[in-house]
């Protein structure tokens, strides 16, 4: 069963996605790049990190340097 | 107050340049190893090590009890297409807030929309870093809420935008 995603996931998403430093992300070993791309694509660093065969704290690092951010919506 | 933390908060947390406010909140916080696996930087583990040392970070010590719980909401997360699969170290976070009826500090989404739409799990309180600044500055711990915001995302790579979602 596939992910419903809702409009705060598409925000938060789109928000990854324009901060997100391309350049080094793609620079990056395969594993590494496509960890940083399911980050940006869902939000969550364990499945990344898992990916990339690291542990949270070293893809938590990796992540910040690719200057891809968590996004924390706040309500007006 | 007790809280369970998981890997991500704490991680985040670790690299903020007042992370002793957690401990001006809370009386101790649980953990597990699926948490502590998952922590290698020097920065965290120093953080990490100072924190057990103290006290204030415990290993949970009833985890055969969570099974049923961890297992409900690894469940759930899975066959509700809503909610992002959990992990081990949100789900044993979740449990324990469960459980102990403490907080549950994490910033992981499938937890908040467990919470949010299932009855069984209502009860527990997830505090984002966002939960865990507004309380800081109810109880005058920090003076000025959005400069903290600001210094957080400095430190960790947050991002707190404001949007309404209908």
């Amino acid at each position: 069963m596939s992910r419903e995603f809702l409009p705060e996931d598409e925000f938060e998403r789109s928000i990854r996605r324009k901060y997100a430093d391309w350049n080094f992300i793609e620079k990056q070993p395969t594993k590494i790049k496509m960890a940083l791309k399911l980050f940006i694509e869902t939000g969550d660093s364990y499945k990344a990190a898992k990916l990339a065969g690291l542990t949270i704290d070293e893809f938590e690092e990796i992540r910040i340097k690719a200057k891809i951010p968590k996004v924390i919506v706040r309500e007006n | 107050m007790i809280a369970s933390i998981d890997t991500c908060f704490i991680i985040d947390w670790s690299k903020y340049r007042k992370r002793h406010l957690l401990e001006k909140i809370f009386d101790y916080v649980f953990t597990t190893e699926e948490v502590l696996n998952e922590v290698s930087s020097e920065n965290t583990l120093e953080y990490v090590l100072n924190l057990m040392i103290k006290g204030f970070l415990v290993i949970y010590p009833f985890k055969t009890e969570l099974s049923p719980i961890v297992r409900k909401a690894l469940e759930i997360s899975v066959s509700d297409p809503r909610i992002p699969s959990l992990d081990p170290p949100e789900a044993y976070a979740l449990a324990i807030a469960y459980k102990e009826n403490c907080i549950c500090l994490t910033e992981n989404k499938g937890v908040l929309r467990l919470v949010e739409y299932y009855n069984e799990f209502k009860k527990v309180k997830v505090w984002r870093s966002l939960e865990l600044f507004k309380y800081l500055y109810s109880k005058g711990l920090i003076e000025d809420f959005e400069k903290e915001l600001e210094n957080y995302s400095r430190d960790t790579g947050h991002v707190f935008p404001k949007k309404r979602f209908s």
